[in-house]
Parts: C-alpha cells; sequence; structure tokens
C-alpha cells in the first residue's frame, strides 16, 4: 500500500512483516509471510481471510502480542515493542485490541464499572462516576451498566461493554480481532454500526480483522485479503469488492451465500488450504486456482498495483477480464518489476 | 414424513414452569428442505432435539411430532433409538465436538452400520468407504484409519454427514451445519447437501440462523422468534419479500444482502429471555409497526394467502408484497 510519512502518514504501520510459531517436532511454521497493511486516523481497514490464513497472527503482531520474526510494525513511527512482563511504554497505550469473545475479555466476577475505572486507571486519568457513564453513554450502554456483572448482559451489550474498556485508554488506532463473529445478526449489525460512529465521532483508525468480506464491505474504506500468510489482494472496499483482481478475492466473494430468497447455490472452492509449514511453490494459491497456468507454479507473483490503490498478487491482475464478471479495463497496467514502497 | 403439531417444550426453574418453544407446527415433506431461522435462543435446536428424543432431562413436551404417521413424543427409549440414526438422523454445527476424538473415522462409521443394518465387518467397511466417497472425501482408504483431529473442518464436516447418511435416513436435521466453517467450504457443503437431497429424495430441516445459506438451501422458510413461529411459507416469499416486521428486520441486519456499503440496520432492543416474553405479541417491544393491540394480544399464525402465514394480525407490509 502506498504510504505517506510525516503527520499524514499512517498512523499504524505494518512491513513486510513475518511471524514464525515453532511447531512441535521443531520445524518452523511461517503463518504470516511478509505482509503490509497500515491504518491511517479515521479509517477502517477489513484484513479478511480464511481460517489460519495468519489474519490473526498478523493482528497480534500489530499489538506487540507476537514477536516478528522479519519485518516491522510502527506505531506513530515508533517501533512497537513486543510485550513482556513489564508495563507496556505510555506512548503505545493509544494502540489497543478487541477480541472476538466478550466473555472471556471481561472479568466475570467484577462489577461492569469497577473494569472500566480500571482501564481509566492505567491509562492515567481519574476514574469519576462522570467519565464511566459516558464511556459507557459512547457505547449506547445505561450508566447503570456500572454497577451490574458481565454474565446480566447478552453477548452483543458484553461486546459494547469491551469497547467501552478499550476507549478507556482513548485508543488513536484499535486492532479489532473478529470483534462480531461471535454474534447475532442483529448484535454484528449493532457493533458494526457502533465502530462505524466511533470512527467519524473521535478519528480513531481500526484495523478489523474478519473472516466475513460482507461485514468488511459494510465497516471498511480499505481491505486487504490474506492467503496462506501473504496479502494477496488490497485496495478501496469498492474496487475490490465490485472488481476483484485476485482469483481467491473472487471466490470469496462468489461463496458468501445471499439473502435474495432466489435459492442460488454459492460457488465452493476446490481443494483444501494447504499446509503452511510447506506452502507451495510459486503463487500459493495455484493448486485450488481457477485460472492457474504452468508458470503460476513456479514464480511467486509480485503485487502488481491495478490503479486505484488496487493491488494484487497474481500474475494476471492486470488482465482484468479473467477474474470478476464485468471486463472493464485495468487503468494502470504496471509490469513486474513492482517494488515494495519505501 | 415429519409433522409437528402444537410442540411446546417448556423447563422448570424456580417459579415454575417456563416456556422455551411454544406451540411450533411444522411439516416436512419428501426431498423437501426445511430452512428454520431465528437468533439465538429462538427454540430452533429446542426443537430438533425434541423430534430426536434428547432433550436434556428436566423439560417438559407438549404436543406431539408425527414422523410417517407414527407419534414420536413419548414414543419408547428403544423405539427412539430404531428411528435414531436409522430414519431421522442428525448433523451438528461443531463436527470436532459431534464426532468422538479417540476413535478413528472408520470406527465411528462401520459402528453405526452394524448396529443399525446388521452389516458385517467387511461390509460395513465396503459401505463405509462408498459413503466417503459420496460425501467426497479424497482417499476414504486412508480416511478410514485417520483421527477427526487429524482432518480439516470442512473433512470433517464431510465425515460427520457420511456418518448421518450411513443408513440411508429419510430425514436429516442439520443444525448449523456450516456455521463453524469458512465460506468456501460452506459453499462446498451447502452444495454437496443440494445434490444429496436431488438423489436420494432426502428430507432435511435446515436450522440456521444466516438467511443467506437458508436462501440457497432451503425450499421453504420458518422464522421463529422467542420460541414461536411467526413466519412460514415458501423461500422466495419469505427471504425474497418477507411479510412478518421481524423477518423484514432479521434481512435487514445482514451484511451481504443489502446493495450499498451502509444499508445494514440493527433491530432495537434484544430479544426476550425465556420466562420473561413480554405480553401479546413477543417481538411487539422491538417492532417498528407496533399498535396498542400488539403488546396485549398474542397474535396467532394466520395465512395471509395460500402459501404464506405470519403471525402479525398488523401486516405493515401486505402492500409492499401484493403489488
Amino acid at each position: 500500500m502506498t504510504e505517506l510519512s510525516g503527520p499524514l502518514g499512517p498512523l499504524l504501520c505494518l512491513r513486510e512483516v513475518a511471524v514464525t510459531y515453532r511447531g512441535r517436532d521443531g520445524e518452523a511454521v511461517q503463518a504470516v509471510r511478509g505482509a503490509s497493511i497500515s491504518v491511517h486516523a479515521g479509517e477502517i481497514v477489513g484484513l479478511v481471510g480464511e481460517s489460519g490464513c495468519g489474519k490473526s497472527s498478523l493482528g497480534r503482531a500489530a499489538v506487540g502480542l507476537e514477536g516478528l520474526s522479519a519485518g516491522s510494525v510502527t506505531f506513530k513511527g515508533q517501533p512497537v515493542p513486543t510485550l513482556g512482563r513489564g508495563t507496556r511504554p505510555v506512548a503505545f497505550r493509544p494502540l489497543q485490541a478487541l477480541f472476538q469473545n466478550p466473555y472471556s475479555s471481561l472479568n466475570p466476577r467484577r462489577k461492569v464499572g469497577h473494569q472500566l475505572a480500571d482501564g481509566l486507571r492505567a491509562s492515567g486519568e481519574a476514574k469519576t462516576g462522570a467519565r464511566i457513564s459516558a464511556l459507557l453513554a459512547m457505547v449506547s450502554m445505561p450508566a447503570s451498566a456500572a454497577d451490574r456483572y458481565p454474565h446480566e448482559f447478552s453477548g452483543g451489550q458484553r461486546q459494547r461493554l469491551a469497547i467501552a474498556r478499550v476507549l478507556a485508554a482513548r485508543p488513536s488506532v484499535l486492532v479489532a480481532d473478529e470483534p462480531v463473529s461471535a454474534l447475532d445478526a442483529s448484535a454484528q449489525a449493532a457493533i458494526v454500526t457502533l465502530l462505524r460512529e466511533l470512527r467519524e465521532q473521535t478519528g480513531i483508525g481500526i484495523l478489523f480483522i474478519s473472516h466475513d468480506l460482507g461485514v468488511v464491505r459494510q465497516i471498511a474504506q480499505r481491505v486487504a485479503v490474506m492467503y496462506l500468510g501473504k496479502i494477496v489482494e488490497s485496495g478501496p472496499i469498492g474496487a475490490v469488492w465490485g472488481e476483484p483482481r485476485h482469483p481467491y478475492t473472487s471466490a470469496l466473494i462468489a461463496a458468501a451465500p445471499v439473502a435474495d430468497g432466489a435459492g442460488r447455490l454459492p460457488l465452493g472452492l476446490a481443494g483444501e488450504v494447504p499446509n503452511p509449514s510447506a506452502p507451495p511453490p510459486g503463487c500459493s494459491f495455484h493448486p485450488r486456482c481457477p485460472i492457474a497456468e504452468v508458470r503460476c507454479r513456479a514464480v511467486d507473483p509480485p503485487s502488481l498495483a491495478v490503479g486505484g490503490g488496487q493491488e494484487a498478487r497474481c500474475l494476471f491482475a492486470c488482465d482484468g477480464t479473467s477474474m470478476s464478471q464485468g471486463s472493464r479495463e485495468p487503468t494502470v497496467a504496471r509490469g513486474g518489476n513492482y517494488e515494495q514502497l519505501p | 414424513m415429519l409433522e409437528l403439531n402444537g410442540l411446546s417444550i417448556m423447563r422448570r426453574d424456580r417459579h415454575g414452569w417456563v416456556s422455551l418453544v411454544d406451540e411450533v407446527n411444522l411439516s416436512l415433506g419428501r426431498g423437501e428442505v426445511l430452512g428454520v431461522c431465528g437468533e439465538s435462543g429462538s427454540g430452533k435446536t429446542l426443537s430438533a432435539l425434541a423430534v430426536l428424543g434428547l432433550l436434556p432431562a428436566g423439560m417438559k413436551t407438549k404436543g406431539s411430532i408425527i414422523y410417517q404417521g407414527e407419534e414420536l413424543l413419548g414414543a419408547s427409549r428403544r423405539r427412539l433409538r430404531a428411528v435414531r440414526g436409522r430414519e431421522i438422523s442428525v448433523v451438528w454445527q461443531d463436527p470436532s465436538t459431534s464426532l468422538h476424538p479417540l476413535l478413528s473415522v472408520g470406527t465411528q462409521l462401520t459402528e453405526h452400520l452394524r448396529y443399525h443394518l446388521g452389516l458385517g465387518k467387511t461390509a460395513a467397511k465396503r459401505r463405509a468407504i462408498e459413503l466417503l466417497e459420496s460425501v467426497r472425501v479424497p482417499d476414504p482408504q486412508s480416511a478410514l484409519r485417520g483421527r477427526p483431529h487429524e482432518f480439516s473442518g470442512g473433512l470433517r464436516q464431510r465425515i460427520a454427514l457420511a456418518i448421518a447418511l450411513a443408513c440411508e435416513p429419510k430425514i436429516l436435521l442439520a443444525d448449523e451445519p456450516t456455521t463453524a466453517l469458512d465460506v468456501t467450504v460452506q459453499a462446498e457443503i451447502l452444495r454437496l447437501l443440494r445434490e444429496l437431497v436431488d438423489e436420494r429424495q432426502l428430507s432435511v430441516v435446515l436450522i440456521s440462523h444466516d438467511l443467506g445459506v437458508v436462501s440457497s438451501l432451503a425450499d421453504r422458510v420458518q422464522v421463529m422468534y422467542a420460541g414461536r413461529v411467526v413466519e412460514c411459507g415458501p423461500r422466495a416469499r419469505v427471504i425474497g419479500a418477507p411479510r412478518h416486521p421481524y423477518t423484514r428486520a432479521l434481512l435487514s441486519a445482514l451484511p451481504g444482502s443489502s446493495a450499498a456499503g451502509s444499508g445494514i440496520q440493527a433491530i432495537p432492543g434484544t430479544p426476550p429471555l425465556p420466562g420473561h416474553l413480554p405480553a401479546g405479541c413477543a417481538f411487539s417491544p422491538r417492532c417498528g409497526f407496533a399498535v396498542a393491540s400488539c403488546s396485549s394480544e398474542r397474535p396467532a399464525l394466520a395465512p395471509v394467502d395460500e402459501a404464506v402465514v405470519i403471525a402479525c394480525p398488523v401486516d405493515p407490509f401486505a402492500a409492499s408484497v401484493t403489488k
């Protein structure tokens, strides 16, 4: 992704990040293999992929919960330290994380108000009742919620409380890993609306990690699609959704069932996700790709810019016609010598 | 094939009996896929458990469950054991919990065949391989020796499906069969289910909170709210042109279905808890179309035409649908 530096540059910037886990028998499993993504102020960036693609590892690396084996993560230009036993440097408190399961991110034995006060105290703020009520109001919960325990709330309400807890730190960037996946459709819609409003009101930047491209389309301005540890396509959500340039993105879109009553079956994708400890040579997607050619087995495609900020790691990204039903010409066709921007 | 008449399920708590499922009617024809949808806690899964005679202890039932003319509610344990797995079988949401983690796939498949069909060892094994082939598990020979954890989620669900189909049941209850799966895998499983329905004239009750999933597979759709049926009819009608305000609201909360990037709308409030149902229509406190009588009179399911029934006397979308 093209990035600026200075005050207009991204708040959170991940460059060529690699995360490696050691398997039981000592083999290295590369969960993330050189992924770059950035989040600017007031921007929601979606990170989409199926289970095991490395999106959560990348999200954890973004907040310092996972060590890097290569690349860098910076927040406001400073490298994000990997969390150890010590306290987190004050400079990184505005970088916060939100997880899928609000049942496990709230303490079941303490009142909501106390837990919000913890967050305020940790960020050096006075834990006044007014401030706690204000936090609850930001997530559309009544002030009376402060005197209750997490189990007294529904899943959607609990996720609101977890968001209020995060907001206590006055974050400028939030890394949200599947924050709506455990919720019913209506509660999902409510949380998505809430995050969108928070972005508009506070100018927070959000890295929104989800397996559901449909949800991401509702919330994000930009999106990155991940497959087997690499970002295979990225760009403005409208362009990526409307005219995907990577066959995997197309497959994700075609596989989502549509609730229109027409009874159309979604399109599947043959095969299985390969073992990340032994990724296929060449393009990682070629064994399942409907348009793969012989050279796809040999060449790992670089990220090709197709114009309008959209990029795809596919040798055919600039052919335009092959991926989507539409057949518009690509606006810019750049050759294979694409470089990661500094 | 299967008919539920006025099925009610109650649970005992401190204050007495609490109704979880309230007078649910359902009918399932041969080779038909009936989608049952609603939010969590709407009673979808409990109804399925009741059909299988698997309700947890301490629950009381009323009404009737008729399978091919035979009453299953209150049937003997022995009879239920014979029906379960043989005539009516089930696939659950999470294949990693419905499969035994320590037994090989082969053991779990052949056990079933030998118990219900009385097959010998070799015959059961041969049949097991056929079954795995029919759900397209690659290399069935060696898959039989594997244990569930060696397979991906999608393959595990295929194996669970093979077990469910082992005795060629007439009815398959599929409770959120694709919810735990990735979207591309989900699509493959939905296509597989459709093939099985078409090939074997299998009847399926597809329970899912995902209206997209229901829309792509079901022939008829039944929407539940707080333990009651609020709308039922052909898929094209219920999902394509919903009549009940709750169905409408559920659809507009879906991210995938709205065309633009800002169309989703949450339903205000939260679903009521069992035992704390509002008087009248249970959806009335969250409904934008409620009138005074909604909070006092419990609406009965009534036909709006020959195909669709709804439990809403206000019927605010009558005009928009009949045009």
